[in-house]
């Protein structure tokens, strides 16, 4: 009969229908500053100085007034990711680089409406408004891209 | 415009030796049963009710008009609670792509393919909006009431209906339906659409109406 042709399809068509993916998080929400070491050298033949990726012995990384370690006697490092503050627009990281210690501080603006979607919900990003340092080890430091949001890039850059 | 319908519909006049085709016809007036089946499911999550007014021009064209109102009310895993609801319209034409039989009597029987395009205005509201720093241990939470959204779509729409007695009619229609506009990286956007369903770039749709015609 005609009728139950029509139920039969529309039944199997809610069927393919209703098979829902899953709702968790897929999408990126670590939101980090990444800074890479860098170095100048002298290109002997033009005279010029370029910019090098510097490989760092040893480092270990905290906070400023904070116990935990973020990197603890990391070898080899070129490049490290670090959590600004969400609830404070300054922050402030100890780095002990090949037994130099100095001490950046980094101000930043916090945007809290950054949204991703509801199974992930809102990350905080950042704007990096300045960045001063003890210079003992870094003489000085660029802020290569200020946008700190969920898209991996090279942030800040310190120069040795 | 008016027009050139008469004249097709001379020409029609001339060329058809079974019906006459009049300008306007008639129409249907159908109501969506899948939202009561969803209930009956016990899917309280969303709920999207709507019906149809659909005429026939000229014996072969159907313009219809579509609304309803939806909504969804959920917590995520993450505990944000998400709610909207809103009303929501859609318009288009379809068209009987059944060619009816040479020598058998012409049936009310339809078998409709066109387009549609739709258009919800809604507001919904995100609450206990948690974001979390582990390293610094800061916590911050939000909640946001009454966020104003509209969105627009094109759906293509194949469907049949049958009229199974006099004046009454049954039928299905599945409906892929695609967004326009994308959105924005970090700016809002709602979980669901009235109208639309879930807030991805494409959806599909099925809807088993029930009709009286006029």
């Amino acid at each position: 009969m005609k009728l139950n042709r029509l139920i039969n399809i529309f039944l199997l068509a809610s069927f393919l229908l209703s098979c829902n993916s899953s709702e968790e998080c897929r999408e990126e929400t670590d939101v980090k500053m990444t800074v890479d070491f860098m170095t100048r050298t002298l290109d002997t033949k033009s005279g010029i100085y370029k910019n090098a990726v510097l490989i760092i012995d040893s480092l270990t990384v905290k906070g400023l007034d904070s116990d935990s370690l973020i990197y603890n006697n990391s070898k080899k490092v070129k490049s490290i990711a670090l959590p600004l503050r969400i609830g404070n627009t300054e922050t402030a990281f100890e780095f002990r680089i090949n037994n130099i210690t100095d001490t950046l501080y980094f101000q930043h603006s916090n945007n809290d409406q950054y949204f991703i979607s509801l199974e992930c919900g809102c990350v905080v990003t950042h704007e990096i408004l300045g960045v001063s340092t003890t210079a003992h080890f870094s003489d000085s430091i660029i802020i290569n891209n200020k946008d700190v949001n969920n898209i991996e890039t090279t942030h800040i850059q310190i120069f040795n | 415009m008016w027009a050139t319908f008469s004249v097709s519909a001379q020409k029609q006049t001339q060329d058809s030796t079974k019906v006459s085709e009049k300008l306007f016809r008639n129409f249907r007036i159908e109501a969506d049963m899948v939202p009561l089946a969803m209930l009956a499911l016990g899917n309280n999550e969303i709920y999207s009710f709507e019906g149809a007014v659909q005429a026939t021009f000229l014996g072969k064209y159907y313009p219809v008009f579509e609304a309803g109102f939806a909504g969804a009310d959920k917590t995520a895993d993450n505990n944000i609670h998400f709610k909207t609801a809103g009303p929501f319209a859609r318009i288009g034409l379809d068209f009987d792509v059944m060619k009816p039989k040479p020598g058998k009597k012409p049936t009310n029987n339809h078998f409709l393919a066109g387009v549609r395009i739709g258009y919800s205005a809604y507001s919904y509201q995100l609450n206990n909006v948690n974001v979390t720093q582990d390293y610094w241990n800061e916590t911050i939470t939000r909640n946001y009431t009454n966020i104003e959204a509209q969105n627009a779509w094109f759906e293509i729409v194949a469907g049949i209906r049958v009229e199974i007695i006099p004046k009454l009619y049954m039928g299905w229609s599945v409906r892929n339906k695609n967004r326009f506009g994308e959105t924005t990286p970090g700016e809002f956007h709602s979980y669901y659409i009235p109208g639309f369903g879930k807030n991805k770039s494409s959806n599909w749709g099925v809807n088993y109406s029930i009709g009286y015609m006029f």
